[in-house]
């Protein structure tokens, strides 16, 4: 299909490929030749510089649709001019939901990369992960530009074990600077892509506490009107900047993220395997079993004696009735009995860590195996990684063993 | 000042909002922990599905299986699962009767559990945090 110069606004499921002319996709050039898929529920503007020859793969002519303009701002354009000029290394996407945020730190990375700059992207939403898969953040040094950053392998993620920073403040923050640390010491500039929690105590908070965490050299505030004021009142203004938020940048439903979370989780787990890990060959973390002291307890599976006033941990095959927990404190002379029961670790989303509590990668446990001392889990890992498994992260979610998320756990309970 | 980083306070606030419309509490926090259990992650949901946690309907709706919430015209308040539904009548298993009075009398002889609510437990347990309500500068 021939195109004239122009704006076309391409509607998902659709396969592009270029043959002749100059067509950019977020700022990224497409080659001769180049199959670019656009999956559904995704609306993006195909450039076209120069008449071109297109090839666009879709089922319904709807699905192209001709803009009158150029739907990216010339401002997001001198960003780029900013941070080449004044050398700027970190940049803090700030924005509500559906406000195009991902869309423009792809646009951004993009451009950058055009200038020579080794780029790293970090995802902060871990319940619409685009790089690496929902329950972690992600950060990927890009090498080439990309249209879609769920295409590209991530360099480091970190596990948040739930698809909300809600209660897991801190690990969220951990996790940030973390990756702020990576990626600086891996590319010239960073972007950090926030979730769109922008409000409200806890949204106020995160945020706050991510500018005074790393100082951005640049926090970039895409609003409507002026929803995002509130948390830079006490930054330099020399080190912000506003941007409109696109009209084309459209909702996505609670069901729709859910579906697009469990297709990634799908598809990240989609190779998994069985694989067993002994007691003794790792440690645990975010979690209380195993943190112990082991002691003999013959009544239940496991026992052990935690730290100070945190008293006894047993696992039992029942939940314990209120005048059991009592029997045992006065037997074991302890204030607090702390009650696992097996069976509740099945499908809890864990991390596999090594020495450093780097991810290798996830998995779903199936089974803690008490009387034989082992995890039993499913898990894409590979094979030659599994030795390398110091850590077991905990997290708040759970899984089915293809991906499908099937609730919750109490934080606190392991 | 500081920010709330849990919505859990939000539920208290809720429960004690549901109490002054006079609902059986000891059922509503029930459901309210179930709700806890199944997205314990997620308190500020909890608190928004405690809203339609009730509904006000017309007797003739009521079906076998329902928790229900009878007022009548005695001032009692009536509650429990529908066993029966009749013409005129239901009947209620696990029913609760309530009644509000502003002044009751009670016969010592027949008690068998008293019970006080005490206000000074933060000074008994925890002194070093009882603070004066003005501040003295």
């Amino acid at each position: 299909m021939k195109f004239e110069k122009g704006i076309f606004l391409i509607s998902g499921d659709a396969k592009i490929t270029v043959f002749s002319g100059e067509v950019y996709l977020i700022g990224k050039k497409l080659e001769v030749n180049e199959q670019i898929y656009i999956p559904c529920g995704k609306r993006i503007p195909l450039e076209v510089i120069s008449d071109s020859e297109i090839d666009i793969k879709i089922s319904s002519e709807d699905q192209i649709q001709k803009l009158p303009e150029r739907t990216i701002p010339p401002e997001w354009d001198k960003v780029t001019e900013k941070i080449e000029k004044e050398k700027i290394r970190t940049v803090l996407v700030l924005g509500e939901v559906d406000t195009g945020k991902t869309f423009f730190s792809t646009y951004l990375a993009n451009r950058l990369i055009s200038l020579n700059k080794k780029v790293s992207v970090i995802d902060l939403d871990a319940g619409q992960s685009d790089i690496g898969p929902p329950g972690t953040l992600g950060l990927a040094v890009l090498d080439k530009p990309q249209v879609f950053l769920s295409e590209v392998e991530p360099t480091a993620i970190y596990f948040l074990g739930s698809h909300s920073p809600g209660l897991h403040f801190l690990p969220s923050l951990v996790g940030f600077y973390k990756l702020v640390k990576k990626g600086l010491s891996l590319s010239d500039v960073v972007i950090v892509d926030t979730p769109g929690w922008v409000q409200g105590d806890g949204g106020r908070a995160l945020r706050r506490s991510e500018i005074e965490l790393i100082e951005p050299d640049l926090v970039i505030l895409m609003q409507r009107k002026n929803e995002l004021e509130h948390l830079v009142k006490n930054y330099p203004s020399r080190k912000i900047l506003r941007l409109v938020v696109s009209k084309k940048a459209s909702p996505t439903s609670p069901e729709e993220r859910k579906k697009l979370r469990e297709l990634l989780s799908k598809k990240y787990f989609r190779d998994a395997k069985e694989i067993e890990i002994e007691f003794d060959k790792i440690a645990t973390d975010r979690c209380y079993l195993l943190t112990g002291e082991k002691i003999e307890i013959p009544e239940f599976l496991w026992a052990e004696k935690l730290s100070g006033w945190e008293g006894i941990l047993v696992v039992s095959e029942k939940e314990l009735k209120d005048n059991e927990i009592l029997e045992l404190k006065k037997k074991l002379a302890v204030n607090r009995i702390k009650n696992i029961v097996s069976g509740e670790e099945i499908g809890i989303e864990v991390a596999l860590c090594d020495e450093n509590s780097e991810v290798i990668s996830l998995a779903v446990i199936k089974k803690i195996d008490y009387k034989n001392k082992k995890f039993i889990l499913h898990s894409p890992i590979k094979k030659e990684d599994i030795s390398r498994v110091r850590i077991i992260q905990f997290g708040s979610l759970r899984l089915t063993l293809t991906g499908e998320e099937a609730g919750f756990v109490e934080p606190g309970y392991f | 000042m500081t920010f709330k980083e849990s919505e859990h306070t939000n539920i208290l606030e809720k429960l004690f909002e549901m109490s002054k419309n006079d609902l059986p509490m000891e059922k509503v926090i029930e459901e309210t922990l179930l709700l806890l259990k199944r997205i314990p992650i997620y308190p500020g949901i909890v608190v928004g599905c405690m809203d339609s946690m009730h509904e006000k309907i017309n007797a003739e709706e009521i079906q076998p299986g329902d928790f229900v919430v009878l007022y009548n015209k005695n001032g009692e308040r009536i509650s429990g699962i529908v066993e029966k539904k009749e013409k005129q009548k239901i009947v209620l298993k696990n029913a609760q009767v309530r009644k509000k009075s502003n002044s009751e009398s009670v016969c010592l002889d027949n008690l068998k559990r008293v019970i006080r609510l005490k206000k000074n437990t933060l000074e008994k347990t925890w002194p070093s945090l009882v603070f004066d309500k003005k501040i003295k500068i």
